[in-house]
């Protein structure tokens, strides 16, 4: 058997910033664990605090995800934060269906969450930020994500459904975000992000030249998913004529700022190779409205089979201890599933299910990575 | 200058605000209609809320800003501090009434030096706030539970109806076109026919020094794999096996994810064998294809029955489980899948346990490769869909 090792299937190692991968195999012994049988916890937890966004994104795969409400209070996610610590929950990022710095728990779990150890994150459009509201944010945060689909001023309020003011004001809050930073010596990596359909290339270069001027540490280019009925209308094909373009926007990287694709995805053109989902424990998704399911792609009403509960009426260790939990991800591991027949496309866990399916099928072996440990660890 | 001044009411605001949160999706407008609100969050803080209400109404280039605050909100608010924040802003001025006060502030026209030197200082403070050491992952003690599975049990059942199969054990002749691969592992070989043009296991045999045990479990791979593409048969063959034999009604083999490995020794040589006729293959054929696209087929049975069979088949199927009373069949949305509904309120595990139920009883009455959905749920709130707008 020829044995390849995780570098192979997207992630490179010698960047200590991996966006177009996975970090799952620096967290091999809870693997292991998995490989097992035991009970792990979740590393990353990609969650958002509310269901509701200011925006109105084109591409917005939020609204295909609906599911009953219920408000995620201050006191749900310290009762939620501190369970994350006990089990041993390493990373939270506030990004999936809603904008969560709507949401009055935003800054004070940012605070509890650090302060329990957890690294925190998030991906925002960052329009309701100000300078006291970034000092105040920043410390807490590995990570700070701009969602940010397009280059130009016009652009921006066509594909992101709001006012052209408010792409200065955003544009604002990032070079504050920089400032900020820099200032104060924090770790906080700032990043920007354009999910690109294929009709919006033209935003494609004024994105990235964009980002050269505003200097977060990185601008990332990345597919829009769709649900298994292709509710979107994402062209996947279209992608591979952006290919030039895509290389032009690279080559804008500098020293100190970077324009990330991320390929391996936009190459897959929607498509999984593997049928088993084993990547849903070691990062788990929860809804604006406090419900745990496997992945965000699973939130609709539609998925009720493998809505497992909700961190609003009940605490989540209690939940991820419960027999519900490892029944619906056992589904997933199962027979009964398959990923490509069941699901949408490209998934948050997508590079953590194509590296757990290697290694079942026997062409990853489990080593210990070498070199220096990549940037945001407890984000896999 | 008093005619210039925006009032508003902070107790309304909040009220307008919490509620928007659970009834309002794309286009959330966060300040009750007010332009320069988009910029504000309500704050579990009210000092916090209200001022940023200060701050918004300030970015936005109001001249001032009145906030009426409630005599519940009052009691919460440290307003000494309030007062002081707001008035590095601009000028105070404070109005008590019996319902409450009424904050107004008439801004600076030119302060955003000194308001610069007050974030650095802010900010010392939370540069004090040092990276805690992280909570090191201690894997619950699953032994201790996992001994008390009894996992030759387990698959008794299963193992005690396969060994009435056979049929499979032997040895292959070469049979042009097919391409012969195999593997030997634990005493066991195990051997298979290919067809080379479609890459799909025409023929199957085990042989060797095996034991009851080993021969069970070979025939019902053997069955598994036969006449499935190779790739599926190697990379799932071995899961579908363990799936089958195992006692689902009873507590699973391990308290995490159940993979043949981890599920009982006993499957281990199986799983080498399958990974070495696939390398056999790959070697003497040259076949270097990772894609598996291959999704189990509608039985014939099933297929052979018109869409109201089907559908009448569910419904009776449905009322003969407890969990399907008050499930009704919605549709069909394909040979496979099957849209129910219920027709009582239950609460959201109570749904979603009795939807693993039922779907498990098709599975096992009717059809295995039937799955279970509700109705979705359609975002009330969508201001465009990109597959929609381009049908108008």
């Amino acid at each position: 058997m020829n044995k390849v090792h995780a570098d192979s299937i997207g992630a490179d190692h010698t960047e200590r910033l991996i966006l177009d991968g996975t970090k799952i195999d620096w967290h091999l012994e809870r693997v292991r664990a998995w490989d097992r049988g035991e009970r792990i916890a979740p590393i990353t937890i990609d969650m958002a605090l509310t269901r509701a966004c200011n925006y109105a994104c084109s591409f917005c795969y939020a609204m295909l995800q609906e599911n009953d409400r219920e408000v995620i209070t201050t006191d749900v996610m310290y009762r939620f934060l501190d369970d994350c610590a006990e089990i041993g929950v390493r990373g939270i990022s506030l990004v999936s269906d809603g904008e969560s710095t709507l949401s009055p728990a935003f800054q004070p779990s940012l605070k509890r969450g650090h302060e329990l150890g957890l690294s925190m994150a998030s991906g925002t459009n960052a329009f309701v930020f100000n300078q006291r509201k970034l000092e105040e944010a920043l410390p807490y945060l590995t990570y700070l994500r701009v969602n940010f689909s397009a280059g130009t001023r016009d652009r921006y309020a066509e594909i992101m459904g709001v006012k052209p003011e408010w792409y200065d004001r955003v544009c604002q809050n990032i070079r504050d975000m920089v400032e900020i930073k820099r200032r104060n010596n924090l770790d906080v990596t700032i990043g920007m992000q354009m999910v690109l359909m294929p009709q919006d290339a033209d935003q494609i270069l004024p994105f990235a030249r964009l980002g050269k001027e505003l200097r977060p540490d990185y601008a990332v280019i990345k597919h829009c998913s769709d649900n298994e009925e292709g509710s979107l209308g994402v062209n996947y094909a279209g992608y591979s004529r952006l290919h030039d373009l895509l290389k032009e926007a690279e080559a804008l990287s500098d020293d100190e700022y970077k324009v990330v694709v991320k390929w391996s995805k936009i190459e897959a053109e929607g498509t999984r190779s593997y049928q088993r989902c084993y990547g849903a424990p070691f990062l788990l998704q929860i809804s604006g409205s406090g419900l745990v399911a496997p992945c965000g792609m699973l939130f609709n009403e539609r998925y009720k089979k493998f809505h497992i509960g909700n961190i609003v009426e009940q605490g989540f260790k209690e939940i991820w201890e419960s027999d519900r939990y490892w029944q619906v991800m056992n589904y997933l591991a199962s027979p009964k599933f398959n990923a490509q027949k069941m699901c949408g496309a490209l998934c948050l866990q997508h590079k953590v299910n194509e590296y757990l399916d290697a290694h079942k099928k026997g062409q990853i072996e489990l080593i210990e990575p070498a070199g220096p440990s990549p940037m945001h660890i407890d984000f896999v | 200058m008093t005619a210039e001044i925006t009032k508003i009411d902070y107790e309304i605001l909040v009220a307008d605000y919490l509620r928007s949160l659970t009834t309002v999706l794309r286009g959330f407008k966060t300040g009750s209609g007010y332009a320069f609100l988009e910029t504000w969050v309500h704050d579990d803080n009210e000092n916090r809320g209200i001022l940023g209400i200060i701050e918004a109404a300030r970015d936005y280039g109001l001249p001032g800003i009145s906030i009426s605050i409630g005599q519940a909100t009052l009691q919460k608010l440290d307003f000494p501090l309030l007062r002081e924040q707001a008035a590095q802003q601009g000028k105070i001025f404070v109005e008590h009434s019996p319902l409450g006060m009424d904050l107004t502030t008439h801004f600076f026209e030119a302060d955003s030096a000194e308001k610069k030197d007050h974030s650095a200082q802010q900010n010392k403070v939370f540069k004090t706030s040092a990276q805690r050491e992280r909570a090191h992952y201690a894997p619950p003690d699953s032994v201790a539970v996992d001994a008390l599975v009894d996992r030759e049990a387990l698959y008794a059942n299963g193992l005690k109806l396969l060994s009435k199969r056979s049929g499979h054990e032997g040895s292959l002749e070469a049979e042009a076109p097919l391409q012969h691969a195999q593997h030997t592992s634990a005493g066991a070989v195990l051997e298979v026919l290919v067809d080379p043009n479609h890459h799909v296991i025409r023929k199957v045999a085990y042989h060797g020094k095996i034991s009851d045990l080993q021969r069970t479990l070979l025939e019902g791979l053997s069955t598994i794999i036969e006449n499935k593409p190779l790739i599926e048969a190697c990379q799932h063959g071995v899961i579908y096996l363990e799936f089958e034999l195992r006692d689902h009604s009873a507590v699973a083999p391990v308290r995490g994810i159940v993979t043949p490995e981890n599920a009982h020794p006993m499957f281990g040589f199986l799983v080498q064998l399958s990974q070495g006729i696939l390398a056999d293959y790959r070697r003497s054929t040259g076949f270097d294809s990772t894609r598996n696209y291959f999704d189990q087929p509608v039985s014939e049975n099933w297929k052979a029955l018109d869409q109201t069979e089907k559908e009448n088949r569910i419904r009776a199927a449905l009322v003969q489980h407890p969990a399907g009373r008050g499930v009704e069949l919605v549709r069909m949305e394909s040979q496979k899948r099957v849209v129910v509904g219920f027709l009582e309120e239950l609460g959201g595990r109570e749904k979603q346990s009795r939807l693993f139920q039922l779907e498990d009883f098709l599975k096992n009455r009717l059809e295995p490769t039937l799955q279970i959905y509700v109705e979705p749920k359609v975002d009330l709130n969508k201001l465009r869909r990109l597959k929609e707008a381009s049908a108008i």
